[in-house]
Formats: C-alpha cells, structure tokens, sequence
C-alpha cells in the first residue's frame, strides 16, 4: 500500500512539475553509457583534485583552445579532440610514455571528452579516464577554474 | 518502559533521517535520475521512473514510521530496511567495480559524498536501528 501511494505520488508531482522529467530517458545514449560500454573508466571530481595534487594522472582538456584560455581546470593541458591526432603524431603534445590521463571537456553532455579518451586508446595509451561530468560539474563541485593568457 | 522510550526516540529520528535525505531527491529529479544511473545497474528505461518514485517511497516510509499506527509503522520499517538492503548492495557492487561516484544519499551535489567503506557501514548500522524499531514491544502501542 505504501508502495503504492508512493508510486502515485511520485507520478502525479512530475505531472504538476515544468519543466516534467521524462518517463523514460535517454541513457543508452549517454556519454557515460558510451563510455561504460567502450570500457573507459569514468571518474568524479574527487580524482581530479587528487591529479591536481599530485601531478597524475595528466588533465587534458578536449575544448577548442579559445575554451581553453577562457577557463579550465587547473593544471589542465589543452588537446582540442579536433587538432588531437594530428598534435599527437607531430608531437606538439609529450604525454611521456604511458602515462595516466584524464581527458575531460563542458558538459556532462558534451563528447569531446569521450572521443579524446577512445582516440588516446586507439593510440596505444591504456590508461585513459573519463571525467565525463566535465567543468559544469567540476564548478558544481566548488572546484577553482583558471585562465590562461 | 526505557527500552520503549528509546526505541522512539530511534523512530523518531530515523523518520527525520530519511526526510532529510528524501527532500534533495525530491527537489532534483533529473539529478537523481543521473546518480542512479552512474551505477549502471539498473536499465535505461527504469532510470527515471525510479528517480521519480524512489524519493517518494523513502517521504511517505519515513512519514508513516513517524506519524502512523503501530501496524503500519512495522509495514514502513519492513519497507525501509528493504531500501537499505538494496542501497547497500548498490554501493558494494559499485565498490567492487571500482566506480568513482558519489553515493547520491543525503545530497547530490557533485563531489559530495564519495561512497566508500563508511558508507556500507552506516547503512547496516541503519538498516539493523530500522529492523529493530519495526519489531516494537506491545507497550509501546499504548504511547
């Protein structure tokens, strides 16, 4: 009975409520299910401050560099997903041997962030973390941004 | 008589304790639609019904405990020990996995309330409190 009345509740409300919360979501979808599928490890804002902390795993940024300059996380390097493979082959960008990275880009909706992460696996780079919660979240979280000049 | 007076006084304040943590999820739907589907454990078409129900399940559990008939109030602790049971085998298996997320419990504010040992330990010390009010003595029908 309680079960019940919860269930109705719980319906009538999102009925009432605007903007309404769709009965079914799109999450299959999602960047974050995309990235559960592609075996990429997903990570929060609690693994980002420690990278900051300590230096590892590296933060990239997926953003266009304009992006970049405006704001990003600290200690952050900008590798826009679009300019990726070819700063990668040209060695524009030196992310050392095998090293741990967080790639990461606006939103939690946005994919640059995924699409960096699965092109550095395609790359041979093994440890690849997806922080897909990306600035909006990391801002949420109370997390600091810089600009660069 | 002191047993009965504690055992309230446990009521009581888990029928707080799960209103408290109710009213977030009340609050943001599509964000508790987001922690439950960072567990990736339930399929893509529950994740929002769930997120719109969940909350009320815990308001109207936490209310009844709180407010109802002694018969009805063992039906809310039956029921909100059922949740725990099934919050707690969520994180453990996201533990397992070794996802990095929040708990999405009392708030679903990124960044808070990473999810770690302590966060199983509490939900059995809750969830036995909550058996454990469920099964009141006779005398307490009378208070």
């Amino acid at each position: 009975m309680l079960l019940i009345i919860a269930t109705i509740l719980g319906c009538l409300t999102n009925f009432l409520r605007s903007p309404q919360l769709a009965w079914r979501g799109a999450w299959a979808q999602h960047v974050e299910q995309r990235a559960w599928q592609a075996g990429i490890r997903l990570v929060g804002p609690t693994a980002v401050r420690h990278a900051i902390e300590t230096g590892r795993p590296k933060i990239l940024d997926a953003r266009p560099t304009i992006d970049f300059h405006t704001c990003h996380i600290p200690e952050a390097q900008s590798l826009p997903f679009e300019l990726a493979t070819e700063m990668l082959t040209s060695m524009q960008i030196d992310l050392g041997r095998d090293p741990a990275i967080i790639t990461y880009c606006a939103r939690p909706d946005c994919d640059e962030g995924l699409e960096l992460a699965l092109l550095l696996r395609r790359s041979g780079f093994t440890n690849v973390l997806l922080f897909a919660g990306g600035l909006t979240e990391w801002q949420l979280s109370g997390g600091r941004i810089e600009a660069s000049p | 008589m002191k047993i009965n007076r504690v055992q309230t006084v446990v009521r009581w304040s888990l029928s707080l304790l799960f209103l408290v943590a109710a009213a977030p999820k009340l609050a943001a739907p599509q964000e508790l639609a987001l922690a439950i589907f960072r567990y990736h454990l339930l399929p893509a078409n529950l994740i929002n019904l769930s997120a719109l129900v969940l909350p009320w399940v815990e308001l109207v559990a936490a209310a009844t405990l709180l407010l109802a008939a002694p018969a009805w109030r063992k039906a809310a602790a039956v029921l909100l020990a059922l949740l725990l049971a099934v919050f707690t085998t969520a994180i453990a298996m996201s533990l397992a996995r070794g996802l990095d997320i929040t708990c999405g419990c009392f708030t679903l504010k990124p960044g808070i309330g990473q999810m770690g040992a302590w966060s199983i330990t509490r939900n059995l010390a809750l969830l036995v409190l909550t058996l454990w009010v469920g099964r009141e003595p006779r005398a307490e029908h009378s208070v």
